[in-house]
C-alpha cells in the first residue's frame, strides 16, 4: 500500500466553522420505524423506473417495488420498500432534489419483515459479474454523483472502463457528521465493502481521500491494508468542496473532469463511506439499501442527532422527536447547495446525507458591531476566540444587497479557478454564449461565492439559471 | 422588542413616504434602517441559505477601522484642525451622495464613509476648507456620474485629490506644517487648533520629504523621521509610515484588501527606485527613502486596493500592482509634481477593465463531451 505522507489539497475553498447545531461526535442512534413511507421512483443521477407493485399489494422490506429493463442510455437501480406493509398510494410527487416524479407509498403493518438477498457463502470467490448483480439487486449502485457502473447499465458507463475506484471518507459539508460518525462506528463493515466494491469493478485501483483531522481512522486504514498494493490513502485538508468529485479526483489523481460530465467519463467511480457499508450488508448480510445514515442538525434543532433512517420516511417523523424551534427553515442535504423544503412530508431518499434547519433570519440592532466571536467568515474582520465554539447559523443575509464591488473574494474561493462575479452576471444579463465561453459548465455549483459574497448578490442562484437557459436553448 | 418597535417605526414612515410620493426621501429612510439593521433581517431565499457573516458595512468598516490611529496621529501632529478637514468632508459628501441617492433612486452604499475618509486623509494640513469641499463634491458627483458605488472606473478619493492638485496646485504642494514632535511637545496638537496657532510663522514647513529630495537647498529626512514621522511634514494620514505599515498589515490579515496589490506595488517601487538610483541618484532617491517618503505606503495600503477600481483576477492584480509601483517613481523622478502616487493610481484604473479582460484565469475543467 502505497501511504501519501504529505497533505493535499486545492486552491480556494473555504474551512467552515463549527455551526450551531452540528452534531459531531454523536452516536449513531437508530430512528423508530416509521409508520408511513413515501418512496420516490428516481434515484439521484437515475433515470425514473417503472413501479412492479400495485396499489393494494403486500410489500416486504427489501423487496424490489420498481425496476426498468437495462438501458445504456437510461441507466438505473432498481428501488426497494423500505417497510413492510400495505401498497396505499402510488403518485406524482414532486422529488426533494427537484423535479417530478412518480411515488410509492407504503403503509406499515409493524412488522418489519424482511426479504432478503440470498447472500453468497464466501464473496472473495464470486466474478465481478455475479457481485455487481448482488449489488444491483440491492439497489447499493444508485450511490455517488454518477452511480456504480455494473453490468447491468446501472450508470452511464461500463465496469470494463473503469480504471480506479476512489473512496470519499472526506465530508466538509457543514452539519452532515453522519457519514463520519459511520466511518467510526462501522470500520470494519466500510473496510470490507470497499473490497467488495474494488472486487466488483475486476479489482481496480483503489484511492482512499480521508481527512485530516481523522488520525485515529487513518492509522486503522494503514494496519488493515498495510500489505495490500492496489490501495493509496491520501490524507486531505478537510476544506469545503473537497468531498465533490471534480474536486476530489483533481486532488487525488491530477485529473480534470470534462465539463458536464462525470467522474465515470475519466474512468472513475467515487463511492462516499455509506455505500462501502451499504455493499458489505448486501453482499454479506444480504440486506438491501433501504437505510442510511442522515445528520438531523442545525441552529433550530434542540438536540441534533445522526440517525439511522428508512429511505422513504417523511420529514415529519424525523423532526418531531427533536421538536424544532418555531421559524425553521428545512434544507435538505446541504446548506450550501440544498433546495429549501416547506412539506413536511418530504421523504427522505438515499442521496441525502443530513437533514439542516435553521433559524429564521432575526432583526439585531447594529450586527456589524461589536467583535463577532461567534460568526463565521471567510475574511479576517470578525475574531474568533477558543471558548465561543459554535458560530452562528441563521437564514440571514448578514448584509444587505448591493452591487458588485469586484472585491474578487469570489474569484479567490473558487475550487474550479472562475470568475464567478462575471459568470453570474453575464447570466443574469443574457449573455449566455459569453459565460459559456468563461466555462459556465465548469462550475461544480459549490455555492461558496454566494456564501462569501459581502455584496450578497445570488450568485449559485445566477449561475444556475445560466446553465439552465443554455440547456434549454440546446434542446 | 425594541428591535421590532424602530424597524416597524422604520417601516411605516417609509410607507407614508412612499404613499405621499416622496421616493427620494423614502430611499434615505430605507438606507437608515438597513444601516441600524445592517441586513440582518433579510433572510436567504435561494441556496446557500447560510451567508458569510461579511457584509457590506463590515467589509468597508474595516478600512475606517484601520484609519482610527490614523486620524489619532494626525490630531496629534496637526491639531484639531485635522479633525475639522475630516468632518468637513463627511458633511459635504454625505450632502452630495444623499442627493444623488435621492434623484436617482438608488440605494446609499457604505463606500461613501471610506471614500471620504481617504479623501480626507490624503489633504495637507493647511488646506482652506471651501477647497476641502469642492474636491470632495467633485469625487463624490463624479463617482455618481459614472452610476455609484460599484460602476465608478477611477478611485473616488484619488479622483478628488487630483482635483486638487490640478486646480490648486499651490495650496496642495507649497504650504505644510511642521508637525508637533511628541519627543519635544508634549501632548501636542491635542491642546491646539494647529501648529500655526502656538508657533505662529515657524510652523510653517517648506517641503515634505519628498520635496526636500528635490530641493538641493533643503537637507533630506533622515530615517528615523520619515519611520515615525516625529517632525516630518507631510498630508494628513500619511506623516507616520509606521502607524501606515499598521493599518495596512491589520487589512491584509483581514483580507480585505490584496497582498499582490499592496505589496507588490510598495516593492516594486522601492526596486525600481532603487536601480534607478545608480543611474541618476539626483533625479531618484534610493528603494527605502522612496517607499517611505510622500503617499506610497498609505495609497498602496489604503488607495490602490479599492476592490472597484483594481483589477479582480489574481494575475491581473499582480500586474497592477507592478505597473503602479513603477510609474509612481518614474512620475517623482521625471515629472513636474513631486508626488506622482494620485496619477499612477489613476492611469492603473483605466488599465483595470482591460487587466481584467485579458487574465482571465483557465478553469480547471477538460472540454465537454459531445456525447450527452
Amino acid at each position: 500500500m502505497a501511504v501519501l505522507g504529505s497533505l493535499k489539497t486545492f486552491k480556494g475553498g473555504h474551512y467552515f466553522g463549527l455551526f450551531e447545531g452540528t452534531p459531531r461526535g454523536k452516536r449513531l442512534k437508530t430512528a423508530p420505524t416509521p409508520q408511513r413511507v413515501i418512496i420516490p421512483l428516481r434515484q439521484g443521477f437515475s433515470a425514473e423506473v417503472a413501479p412492479v407493485v400495485k396499489e393494494g399489494d403486500r410489500v416486504k422490506t427489501g423487496q424490489i417495488i420498481g425496476r426498468a429493463e437495462p438501458n445504456p442510455k437510461k441507466p438505473s437501480t432498481p428501488v426497494h420498500a423500505s417497510i413492510s406493509g400495505r401498497v396505499v398510494k402510488i403518485d406524482k410527487r414532486p422529488h426533494p432534489l427537484g423535479g417530478e416524479t412518480l411515488c410509492v407509498h407504503i403503509e406499515s403493518d409493524g412488522k418489519d419483515d424482511w426479504a432478503k438477498l440470498n447472500p453468497p457463502a464466501n464473496y472473495e470467490r464470486l466474478s465481478p459479474e455475479e457481485l455487481g448483480r448482488i449489488l444491483y439487486e440491492a439497489g447499493v449502485t444508485a450511490g455517488g454523483q454518477a452511480g456504480f457502473p455494473t453490468a447491468y447499465h446501472s450508470a452511464f458507463t461500463t465496469p470494463e472502463k473503469i480504471r480506479y475506484l476512489i473512496i470519499n471518507a472526506v465530508e466538509t459539508e457543514p452539519f452532515c457528521e453522519a457519514t463520519d460518525q459511520l466511518l467510526y462506528e462501522e470500520f470494519d463493515k466500510f473496510v470490507n465493502g470497499m473490497k467488495i466494491l474494488r472486487q466488483a469493478l475486476g479489482n481496480v485501483q483503489v484511492h482512499i481521500g480521508l481527512g485530516y483531522n481523522k488520525p485515529r481512522i487513518y492509522e486503522e486504514l494503514i494496519e488493515r491494508l498495510e500489505y495490500y498494493d492496489w490501495c493509496t490513502i491520501h490524507q486531505l485538508r478537510p476544506k469545503y468542496p473537497q468531498h465533490d468529485d471534480a474536486v476530489l479526483i483533481r486532488t487525488l489523481l491530477g485529473v480534470l473532469l470534462p465539463q458536464r460530465g462525470y467522474a465515470t467519463d475519466v474512468g472513475c467511480v467515487v463511492q462516499d463511506v455509506q455505500q462501502c457499508v451499504a455493499a458489505y450488508e448486501a453482499v454479506v448480510e444480504g440486506k438491501p439499501f433501504v437505510e442510511r445514515v442522515v445528520s438531523v442538525a442545525g441552529s433550530a434543532i434542540q438536540e441534533p442527532g445522526n440517525y439511522r433512517v428508512r429511505v422513504g420516511t417523511p420529514l415529519s417523523n424525523l423532526l418531531e422527536n427533536n421538536n424544532t424551534k418555531c421559524n425553521g427553515r428545512i434544507v435538505l442535504g446541504s446548506v450550501l447547495r440544498g433546495q429549501a423544503q416547506d412539506d413536511l412530508n418530504t421523504p427522505i431518499t438515499k442521496e441525502i446525507s443530513a437533514v439542516i434547519v435553521l433559524r429564521e433570519a432575526e432583526r439585531e440592532l447594529f450586527p456589524v458591531a461589536g467583535p463577532g466571536f461567534d460568526r463565521d467568515s471567510f475574511t479576517g474582520v470578525y475574531l474568533s476566540v477558543p471558548w465561543v465554539r459554535y458560530k452562528r447559523a441563521t437564514t440571514s443575509l448578514n448584509g444587505n444587497p448591493r452591487p458588485c464591488v469586484r472585491c474578487g473574494f469570489c474569484v479567490d474561493v473558487c475550487p474550479q479557478n472562475l470568475m464567478p462575479a462575471l459568470l453570474g452576471e453575464y447570466s443574469a444579463h443574457g449573455l449566455l454564449s459569453e459565460a459559456q465561453d468563461m466555462d459556465l459548465f465548469a462550475c461544480i455549483e459549490c455555492g461558496l461565492c454566494a456564501y462569501v459574497c459581502p455584496s450578497k448578490i445570488p450568485l449559485l442562484e445566477q449561475i444556475r439559471e445560466g446553465k439552465r437557459k443554455i440547456l434549454a436553448e440546446a434542446a | 422588542m425594541l428591535q421590532d418597535r424602530i424597524y416597524e417605526l422604520f417601516e411605516r414612515i417609509h410607507q407614508d413616504l412612499v404613499a405621499r410620493r416622496r421616493e427620494g426621501l423614502a430611499i434615505i429612510v430605507e438606507g437608515i434602517k438597513d444601516a441600524i439593521f445592517g441586513g440582518s433581517e433579510k433572510a436567504a431565499r435561494q441556496a446557500p441559505y447560510i451567508r458569510d457573516a461579511i457584509g457590506m458595512q463590515r467589509y468597508m468598516g474595516a478600512p475606517l477601522l484601520a484609519c482610527i490611529p490614523l486620524v489619532l496621529a494626525s490630531i496629534y501632529f496637526y491639531g484639531w484642525r485635522s479633525l475639522a478637514i475630516i468632518i468637513v468632508t463627511y458633511l459635504v459628501g454625505i450632502a452630495v451622495e444623499l442627493t444623488f441617492c435621492a434623484i436617482r433612486r438608488h440605494e446609499i452604499t457604505e463606500g461613501l464613509l471610506v471614500t471620504c475618509m481617504l479623501y480626507a486623509l490624503s489633504l495637507p494640513p493647511t488646506l482652506p476648507f471651501w477647497m476641502v469641499a469642492v474636491g470632495i463634491a467633485f469625487a463624490i458627483g463624479i463617482k455618481e456620474l459614472f452610476g455609484g458605488s460599484g460602476y465608478n472606473i477611477f478611485n473616488p478619493a484619488i479622483s478628488g485629490r487630483a482635483f486638487l492638485l490640478l486646480a490648486f496646485p499651490a495650496a496642495m504642494t507649497n504650504f505644510w506644517y511642521v508637525p508637533f514632535n511628541p519627543l519635544t511637545d508634549g501632548l501636542g496638537g491635542f491642546l491646539h487648533w494647529s501648529p500655526e496657532s502656538v508657533k505662529g510663522l515657524d510652523a510653517i514647513a517648506k517641503a515634505t520629504p519628498l520635496g526636500a529630495f528635490r530641493d538641493p537647498a533643503l537637507a533630506n529626512p533622515d530615517l528615523f523621521t520619515l519611520v515615525t514621522g516625529f517632525g516630518r511634514a507631510d498630508v494628513l494620514g500619511a506623516t507616520s509610515a509606521m502607524l501606515v505599515l499598521l493599518s495596512g498589515l491589520y487589512l491584509l490579515q483581514a483580507r480585505v484588501i490584496d497582498w499582490r496589490v499592496s505589496i507588490v506595488m510598495i516593492v516594486s517601487a522601492g526596486l525600481t527606485s532603487q536601480f534607478l538610483h545608480f543611474v541618476d541618484p539626483s533625479r531618484f532617491p534610493d528603494g527605502l527613502y522612496t517607499m517611505l517618503s510622500g503617499g506610497l505606503l498609505f495609497a498602496a495600503f489604503l488607495n490602490a486596493t479599492d476592490p472597484v477600481t483594481s483589477p479582480m483576477t489574481v494575475r491581473g492584480r499582480w500586474i497592477f500592482g507592478m505597473m503602479l509601483g513603477v510609474l509612481t517613481v518614474l512620475g517623482r523622478g521625471l515629472t513636474g509634481y513631486a508626488e506622482w502616487v494620485t496619477f499612477s493610481i489613476l492611469i492603473g484604473n483605466m488599465f483595470t477593465p482591460l487587466l481584467d479582460r485579458f487574465t482571465i484565469p483557465k478553469s480547471f475543467s477538460a472540454p465537454a463531451i459531445q456525447k450527452r
